[in-house]
Formats: structure tokens, C-alpha cells, sequence
């Protein structure tokens, strides 16, 4: 150490004058009171302090005679927490005869708490005075720092693993970071807010009340009334007011909002989403002006972040509910139609296998009819040439002759049935009275002795659009048909109504009805329940009904009485839907 | 007076048999044939009154027959029968001078009726 940095109380060459002692004493006060710590020296033993800088009276408001006068005033003014394990920690080190240093807190007059750091300095311990040397530090602002780093820590993790978070709840996220910031921060009114897409208003999606322990929402801020607010928040500032009623970018609020709700202090945390500011945290302050310390700031920012990551991920949570959603519509959307269209399919199978059944019956035994034509042509011929030789005296061979051309007849009929299959010829269309139809098909209806015929029709003549060969053929089958179900007296009802592209005819019996099992079969070429019939009456009628461009269906009854309900189309328009099918 | 000649052709025996009788009976002096070309080449020699014709034979059919009796100039009244399907013919022969067409089995009270208008 040079002379030139010696202090002068401490010039060796003057110690023996007297007349300097008392001003170099002044001088070491001086320069101990200067020290921004509480310099101090205190029995080792008892921590009784011997003296104490002025510093001290500063630091905790006691006066500087009651710190040395009471001679345990260190251990009764430190915080009860710090006292037990604070005293030991200096005997410990008393007894080692080490320096030492600790942080300890202190209650102070007023009641606060100062934390101090204590730099203790061992002298000699095997006198019975010896003594401590120190200076106590106030680092009360240093661990204020230090806790709430540690609560805004604490807060931020709580946030980063909310459920709320990680599922995509923005409405959860928000009451709880809400809450959270609230009381990380000692902030009366925590509040997020969001900008419509044009940017003109902000919406507030959440608002927490601390003292009422209160959420809310619904509040909007109109850009057009906020305009600086506004276009500070969109450049992305990031708003600080101390005092918030002064400050430029928040004081359009002061009248309308700041004053009665008694705020004084604002900070705005925007929200993003990449480079777009898309909302605000907003953090209102009740009481006095409070400085936000830049912690504090950090703390906002990084609360704002997670907002952000919030919304950001409740928009992807829906944007994938909503394609999910979709999907799975798509998906029974999909799963209907395939079910249609596989229906579709089987009905047309269905019908493809019947009419494919119809044609190739049709092609085989249309040869063979037409071969026994000829033999019956020769029996025909024959029983003409004995009817016109039997003897009046012989009735009974007229009888039987009556027989043979009956048969012969009823053989020839089927035979002109079975014909009628190959046939396939497009319906030649005219305008045809429905009624007397209906009665030259049952005029010509064979064994309908016994049965009566009705038509009902709204006007006569009703005409309907038809071949009227083939349409009588429909009519004679399915009178044929009741017949024989019948099998004895009967009724049968005709009925034919317009509808609105259509003309509807209704043809009922009071015969036995077809069970409910068959009615899928009825129209299945060679299907036939009756030991008499070829089976081909009804798939010949709905041959002809179809290439009309029209529908017979049997209908669902399990009662007696078959009904049959036979759809026309009214206008040449439905000849084009079955083009290609007569063949 | 004179007994109408009729000509029946037809390729089975017992419908030309049945066919002969019927007609005999009624007074008609019957000849037969068995096919088309011995159809043309009777009504070469001889005349007659009508020609009672099946369509479908072996050889030459009743259409084929019809025509050649008539190119040979032979003015026979001519009925045509079948057991097929012939309405695609009908118009056609009809305007050549067909005076009927029958179906099979006949309706033999109609067919004599058709002669009698011979």
C-alpha cells in the first residue's frame, strides 16, 4: 500500500499529537457514516452492540443510543424467522473465529421488513472482550427482486402446464391466467381483448375483478373514440402508464373509465399472431400510481405470449373438430350413398336377372308355341269338321266338341302369352278410353263367370295415354289373375285417378290377397302359386307398364283383397326414360 | 254349277287332311300341296278359285309361293295362314293382293266365311 493512498486519520506520523486525535476521530465518523451500510462493532459474545453508524438509524428508524443501550437489541429486532437459525450462525462462527456473512431480515420502526446482508469481521475470540466487527447492507430491494422472479416464475410454469392450455380452452385459459396475473402481480383488473377483423373494435373476451373475485365480458372499445390508444396498440407498442390518466397513449380513458373506477396505472401486453397484433392483455391498476418495474413488464409480456398460444390453439383445436366433423359428415354421407346406390344396384340386378329370365323363357318357348300351334291348328280343324257331322241325337258329343274347343282355346291363349314376352314391342301410344278398355278385357276374360266388374273413374270417357293392345293385356292379366285367385264369385275394382304427371290406375279384387312373403316375388317370371297359370301374367304386365315408362307395384296388406296400383306416365315425356329397355 | 276349286298348302298331312275334309264338305272342289314349289307348279296347270297357304314350310315359303303364282299370271284369291308371328308381313302382302291373314289355330267358321265371299 503507497503513502498516497493512505487516509489521513490513518497517517502513522501524526498518531502521537494529541491535538490530532479528536479531528482524526471525526474524520473516521465521517467517512464510517458515509458508508451506504450500517458499520458496526458489537460484543462477541452477547452481540451487544458497542457502536453503530448513523446508517442505522436511517435504515430501520431506531435511534442510534437504543441499538447500543439494549443488550440484546440485534437478536429482539431481527423477523422472528431469522432469529433462532441468525443467532446460532454467528456463534458458530464466533466460535470457529471466522469472518462471516449472512442475509437475515430485520423488522425496522415503522414494522417493514430489511432484508440486510451482514458482513461480519472475527477479531481475536480468546479475550474475554473481544469483539465483532461489521456492516450490515440493505438488499430489501434485491430480494424483492429475487421473490417476485420467483412468484412470476412460479405463476408462468403454473400457466405453461394448465390443462386449459394444452387442450385449446381460450375461455379456461383466459379466467385462469386471469386470475394468475391478477395476483402475481397485485393487479386489480386483469382483462384480455381481442380486435374484430377489420380492427375497429376490441372485444372483451374475459374480464377479473381481484377484490370482487369477479369474471366478466362483453365490454367493446370502438377505434374511432380511442384513437391514439388504438394505433399505439396496432404498431405493437407495448404500454406502460405509470400513471395512466397523464399518459398520451391512455389518457382518452381518463374521464370516461380510468376515473370512476379509480384506476390509476395501466399496462398492455399486445398479443400476436406472427406479425399481427391481434389483442391486448390489459392490466388496470387501483390505488396509487405504481411504477412497473421491468420484471413486471417481462412478466406481462410472456403472460400475453401465452394468450396468444392459447388462442392459437383453440383456433387449431376447431379448425380440426370442423374437419373431423366434416369428415365424419362425409363419411355417412359417403356410407348413405354407397348404401343407395348399392340398393340402386340390386334393385336394377334384380330387375336385369327377371327381365334377362323373361327374354331367354321367352326365346326359348316362343319356338315351342309356335310348334304347338300346329297340332292344335289339326285339332281345332278336326273337332269343326265332327261338330258340323254330329247327329242331333248325340248331345253329348256336341258337349265333349264344346270341351275340346274350349281347351284348345285356353291352350292357345297361353300360348299367346307366352309370346306376348318375345314380342317386346315399343307401346304405339294413343289416346284410349280406360273404362271400355277395362271392359273388353274382362269380356274376354276366361271362367269370370260369377264375377262382377266395377270402374271408377272421375269423368267418362277417361282417356289415358297408351297401346291400347298391350294396356288391355295389363287389364286381362290381372283380371285373369283375380279370377283365378278368386276361384269363384267376386268383385273386382278398377279405379283410375290423374295426378300430377301421372295417371294412376287401381285394380282391387276380393280374392284371398298375396301373403306379404311373395309380394316380392309376384312379378318373378314362372312364379306362380296356383297349380293353373303360367307364372307369366303378372311379369308380362309389368314388362308393358315399364316400357310405358310407368311402375305396377302389388301393395303391403296382409288382409284379403290383392290391389294392385299401376302408375302411367301422362305425357310422351316417359317414353324417353325407357328408351332402350323394350328390347 | 260349277264346284269352286281351292287349293290347300301346307307342309303337315293332317292339317292339308282336316283342312280338305272341312272344306269338302262344304262344297268345294279341294286339291292339295305339300310345299310352295308344288304349290307354283299346280297352279301352273290348273286354275282356282282360292289358295289357302301356310307361311312357314320347307322350300320355298307361303309368301315366296304366293308371289310366283302370281307373276305366272294366276288370279287365285289368296288367304294366308300361320302359326307365327307374321304382323311384320302383313301389310306388305296385303298390298300385293293377300286377301287374308289367318292365325293358327283357325277359326274355321271365319275362314268360310272369307270363301263364301269368294
Amino acid at each position: 500500500m503507497g503513502a498516497g493512498s493512505t487516509p489521513r486519520f490513518m497517517d502513522r506520523r501524526n498518531v502521537d499529537k494529541p491535538e490530532n486525535l479528536q479531528r482524526r476521530v471525526t474524520e473516521l465518523e465521517q467517512l464510517l457514516d458515509a458508508v451506504d451500510g450500517i458499520v458496526w462493532e458489537a460484543d462477541a459474545r452477547t452481540s451487544r452492540f458497542s457502536y453503530v453508524s448513523r446508517k442505522a438509524e436511517r435504515l430501520l428508524g431506531y435511534p442510534i443510543e437504543l441499538w447500543t443501550s439494549e443488550p440484546t437489541f440485534w437478536q429482539d429486532h431481527l423477523h422472528p424467522e431469522d432469529r433462532e437459525w441468525a443467532t446460532n450462525y454467528r456463534c458458530a462462527g464466533v466460535d470457529r473465529g471466522r469472518d462471516h456473512e449472512f442475509e437475515y431480515r430485520m423488522i425496522a420502526a415503522d414494522g417493514q421488513i430489511v432484508w440486510l446482508r451482514d458482513h461480519v469481521s472475527v477479531g481475536p475470540v480468546d479475550q474475554p472482550d473481544a469483539v465483532l466487527r461489521g456492516v450490515m447492507v440493505d438488499v430489501s430491494a434485491r430480494r424483492e427482486a429475487e421473490d417476485r422472479f420467483a412468484r412470476h416464475s412460479q405463476a408462468l410454469f403454473a400457466l405453461a402446464r394448465s390443462e386449459a392450455l394444452a387442450r385449446g380452452d381460450f375461455a379456461g385459459f383466459s379466467r385462469l391466467a386471469l386470475e394468475t396475473a391478477a395476483r402475481t402481480l397485485g393487479v386489480e383488473r386483469m382483462s384480455v381483448w381481442l380486435f374484430n377483423d377489420e380492427r375497429t373494435v376490441l372485444q372483451c373476451r374475459y374480464l377479473y375483478e381481484k377484490s370482487t373475485d369477479r369474471h366478466s365480458s362483453g365490454i367493446e372499445l370502438e377505434a374511432a373514440r380511442y384513437p391514439h390508444y388504438f394505433s399505439a396498440l396496432s404498431e405493437g407498442l407495448f404500454l406502460a402508464a405509470d400513471d395512466a390518466q397523464t399518459d398520451p397513449n391512455t389518457n382518452e380513458f381518463t374521464e370516461g373509465y380510468l376515473k370512476p373506477l379509480g384506476i390509476t396505472s395501466m399496462l398492455d401486453a399486445p398479443m400476436r399472431r406472427g406479425d399481427d397484433v391481434i389483442g391486448v392483455v390489459c392490466h388496470e391498476h387501483v390505488g396509487p400510481p405504481r411504477h412497473w418495474m421491468p420484471d413486471e413488464r417481462e412478466f406481462s409480456a410472456a403472460v400475453a405470449h401465452f394468450f396468444d398460444h392459447a388462442l392459437e390453439v383453440e383456433r387449431r383445436r376447431d379448425a380440426e373438430a370442423n374437419a373431423r366433423e366434416a369428415q365424419s359428415r362425409l363419411l355417412v354421407q359417403e356410407r348413405r350413398e354407397t348404401q343407395r346406390v348399392e340398393a340402386e344396384l340390386e334393385r336394377v340386378r334384380d330387375r336385369l336377372v327377371q327381365q334377362t329370365q323373361l327374354s331367354t323363357i321367352g326365346q326359348t318357348v316362343a319356338s315351342i308355341a309356335h310348334e304347338l300351334r300346329n297340332p292344335l291348328a289339326v285339332i281345332q280343324n278336326a273337332r269343326f269338321y265332327l261338330s258340323r257331322r254330329t247327329p242331333e241325337t248325340e248331345p253329348k258329343w256336341a258337349e265333349y266338341l264344346g270341351i275340346i274347343e274350349q281347351e284348345v282355346n285356353a291352350a292357345d291363349s297361353i300360348i299367346v302369352d307366352l309370346l306376348e314376352i318375345t314380342r317386346a314391342k315399343d307401346p304405339s301410344r294413343q289416346e284410349i278410353d280406360i273404362v271400355q278398355l277395362a271392359r273388353s278385357a274382362f269380356d274376354r276374360a276366361v271362367g269370370a263367370e260369377g264375377v262382377r266388374i266395377e270402374v271408377q273413374v272421375p269423368r267418362e270417357p277417361f282417356l289415358v295415354h297408351a297401346d291400347p293392345t298391350q294396356l288391355r293385356q295389363v287389364l286381362r292379366n290381372l283380371i285373369t289373375n283375380s279370377v283365378q285367385a278368386m276361384d269363384g264369385p267376386g268383385k273386382i275394382v278398377i279405379k283410375a285417378d290423374d295426378h300430377q304427371d301421372h295417371v294412376l290406375i287401381t285394380f282391387e279384387d276380393d280374392g284371398p290377397g298375396v301373403p306379404s312373403e311373395l309380394i316380392d316375388r309376384v312379378f318373378e317370371p314362372l312364379f306362380t302359386t296356383r297349380a293353373k297359370g303360367t307364372g307369366l301374367g303378372l311379369p308380362i304386365c309389368r314388362q308393358i307398364v315399364e316400357r310405358h315408362g310407368g311402375s305396377i307395384e302389388v301393395d303391403r296388406s296382409d288382409g284379403p283383397g290383392a290391389r294392385f296400383t299401376i302408375r302411367l306416365p301422362d305425357s310422351p315425356g316417359g317414353e324417353q326414360a325407357t328408351e332402350g329397355t323394350g328390347e | 254349277m260349277n264346284k269352286r276349286r281351292i287349293l290347300v298348302v301346307d307342309d303337315e298331312r293332317n292339317m292339308r287332311t282336316t283342312l280338305a275334309d272341312i272344306l269338302t264338305d262344304e262344297g268345294f272342289e279341294v286339291s292339295t300341296a305339300e310345299s310352295g314349289e308344288k304349290a307354283v307348279k299346280i297352279c301352273k296347270h290348273k286354275p282356282f278359285d282360292a289358295v289357302l297357304m301356310d307361311v312357314r314350310m320347307p322350300g320355298i315359303d307361303g309368301i315366296e309361293a304366293f308371289r310366283r303364282i302370281r307373276r305366272q299370271g294366276h288370279e287365285a284369291r289368296v288367304i294366308m295362314m300361320s302359326a307365327y308371328s307374321v304382323e311384320h308381313l302383313i301389310e306388305e302382302t296385303l298390298e300385293e293382293g293377300v286377301v287374308a291373314f289367318l292365325r293358327k289355330p283357325l277359326d274355321a267358321a271365319r275362314l268360310l266365311e272369307l270363301l263364301g265371299n269368294t
